[in-house]
């Protein structure tokens, strides 16, 4: 028998107890795992060199009244603008099913280029996509679903504009990313929406990261005091903002992690204390028998730090796989989720499975250290 | 020579209990030699168990002299006197105190835990002390599943596995059938008469004072002189 033998003994004790404690901090720590991941995406979204150096451009008032096609030449010609294409999101329903399918319309090449690094594509698929008017790209997630193959046609109905867009599948992407994203081309979808003079929004590739800096007020400027004016970002900055908004979410997920931290720690505490009580005078025993009560102290807190680790352990490994699952999913059609638990995050919970399992058996280990044994082992005997 | 093994001088206990204060033990004198076995008697709280728990370290005089095996363990820190008592000390309680989620070869285990041997010398040791209470074939039985008269023999395989001194036994078979104590005196008998244990046993039972060299009687308190 050595140390460690003896603390999965009396993990055993009571066996019930032992796996419903585990068990009910796996789940908080589970739910603190996904608030902590979560938070952290909302505070720090992916920045890539894409998001620095794009643009976009919207209109001031309303988004939904398009800007002007004529502003396409002025901002082609500003300083540092290195692409711009009109840019408008678009969803609908696949043929006749209720498959719901979102993603971009605007020049391939600036589509290509805003996921440059991100989309693995085929060269020749690459130039088929751009070549035809009508072409679509999809990620491999989703033409796997669907059974798709390059060359197949695929209806794509909006109810809003009361458009069906015929698409030809021209190329399939694949990459480390939401994998169910559709990209088509402007072009198309102006002709058929039957207005010629407007573009939705622009996106603007900027030359340098510097040049994407200063754009943003440029273009402002630029429009400033015309009939449409406009308000521009980088991707960054519009993901920020778009965050920025969900300020509100951010502080109620720190106080669901606080309460959720809270109730980790009186569950493990509870059982800390319950096991040890019940245990007071096989304490006095050891003690008697030489054993330190710093000693004791140390087989508590292992007992405890087993509890902690195992249920930790499983947390993540559920939180895992829950990210996993959700990394195809976009909010707001377009932003796609990227929640994972990154090495600070990790960090973070290791620090709170140790600190509750510290603090829980603090007290009662204490506890342990004032109780006389005179008074232990006469209480049994 | 006989060594001294305890030497007590004008030891008192008093219990201070909030506006009153009760005095277990009075002016205690004592001395104890190697090798004797004394049987310790007296009618309920006469201050047995505060005696023997004073000698152990398990608890503190109010005042008097007490020396066991040339220690002061009077002035020793908690730590210092566990340490000692694992090493010098083995302790037999009346309800027998095993820890129900070891085995009985567990349980014989654990005070050698704290010890540097070899889990090979360990094993040995174990063994050892459970033959010696006639128990090697009930090494991995828990107490749930052994009778109040073999958890007590466990019980002693456990004070005795790290080679003692001085072995002490607070109404040992108190709570045993007469069969069971008698099983139990005659291992003690026999620590005391074969290994030279000094042996402390606290007792109501007027036959076990047939296995002692030494009897002392207290009452109130106080130590009845010798022959008495
Ligand atoms: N922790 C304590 N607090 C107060 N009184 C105590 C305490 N322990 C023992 N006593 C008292 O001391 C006396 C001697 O007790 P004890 O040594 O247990 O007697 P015995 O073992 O001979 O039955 C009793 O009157 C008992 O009530
Ligand atoms: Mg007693």
């Amino acid at each position: 028998m050595t140390r460690s033998h003896l603390i999965v003994k009396n993990l055993f004790r009571n066996r019930r107890r032992t796996i419903l404690t585990t068990g009910s901090l796996a789940v908080s720590m589970f739910l603190f795992t996904v608030f902590i991941a979560t938070y952290r995406y909302l505070s720090a979204p992916t920045e890539t060199e894409a998001t620095r150096r794009t643009l976009l451009v919207m209109p001031r008032a309303s988004t939904s009244v398009p800007l002007p096609l004529s502003y396409r030449q002025r901002i082609a010609r500003l300083k540092g603008v290195a692409m711009v294409s009109p840019f408008v999101t678009i969803d609908g329903m696949y043929g006749g099913t209720d498959e719901w399918l979102a993603g971009f319309a605007t020049d391939p090449e600036v589509l290509l280029k805003l996921y440059s690094g991100l989309w693995r594509i085929p060269p020749d698929q690459r130039q088929a996509f751009i070549a035809e008017k009508t072409g679509l790209i999809v990620g491999r997630k989703l033409a796997e679903k669907h059974g798709w193959k390059l060359g197949d046609h695929i209806p794509l109905r909006n109810e809003g504009w009361h458009v069906t867009l015929d698409l030809v599948l021209r190329a399939i992407y694949t990459g480390e990313v939401d994998e169910t994203f559709i990209g088509v081309h402007w072009q198309y979808l102006s002709e058929v929406w039957h207005q010629s003079d407007v573009a939705g929004a622009y996106l603007v590739i900027a030359e340098s990261d510097q040049a994407a800096a200063a754009l943003g007020k440029t273009i402002d400027d630029t429009f400033h005091n015309e009939p449409m004016e406009t308000r521009t970002m980088t991707m960054l900055q519009f993901a920020l903002d778009f965050l920025g908004r969900l300020g509100n979410v951010k502080r109620i997920l720190l106080m669901i992690s606080g309460a959720v931290l809270f109730a980790i720690l009186l569950v493990l505490a509870n059982t800390m204390a319950m096991s040890i009580r019940e245990r007071t005078s096989e304490f006095a025993i050891l003690r008697v028998l030489g054993f330190r009560t710093g000693q004791i102290q140390g087989i508590l807190a292992a007992e405890s730090l087993t509890i902690a680790l195992v249920g930790t352990a499983l947390a993540c490994a559920v939180a895992f796989g829950l990210f996993r699952l959700i990394s195809g999913y976009r909010v707001g059609g377009w932003m796609p989720i990227d929640i994972h638990l990154d090495l600070p995050g990790l960090g973070l919970v290791l620090a709170v499975a140790l600190a509750t399992s510290f603090f829980s058996t603090f007290v009662p280990a204490y506890r342990v250290s004032r109780v006389k044994i005179a008074d232990a082992v006469r209480f049994v005997g | 020579m006989a060594e001294t093994v305890v030497q007590i001088q004008g030891l008192s206990k008093i219990f201070q209990r909030d506006s009153f204060s009760v005095a277990a033990l009075e002016d205690i004198d004592l001395t104890l030699e190697s090798g004797e076995f004394l049987c310790l008697m007296g009618p309920s709280g006469s201050g047995k168990t505060t005696l023997l728990n004073i000698i152990a370290g398990i608890d503190r005089p109010t005042k008097g002299q007490l020396r066991v095996l040339g220690e002061d363990v009077a002035q020793m820190s908690e730590d210092r006197l566990a340490t000692w008592r694992n090493v010098h000390v083995g302790f037999v309680f009346q309800t027998f105190n095993l820890i129900p989620v070891l085995t009985a070869y567990e349980n014989v285990e654990l005070p050698l835990l704290l010890t540097k041997l070899s889990s090979g010398a360990r094993q040995e040791h174990v063994l050892a002390a459970l033959k010696l209470v006639g128990l090697e074939d009930r090494i991995h039985h828990y107490p749930r599943q052994l009778s109040g008269g073999q958890e007590q023999r466990v019980a002693i395989a456990r004070a005795i596995v790290t080679d003692p001194t001085l072995l002490m036994a607070d109404e040992p078979t108190g709570d045993l059938d007469a069969h069971s104590a008698e099983e139990v005196l005659d291992i003690l008998t026999r620590l005391n008469r074969d290994f030279k244990k000094t042996i402390i046993m606290v007792t109501h039972d007027p036959r076990a004072a047939r296995h002692a060299t030494v009897t002392r009687q207290l009452e109130k308190g106080q130590l009845l002189p010798l022959g008495a």
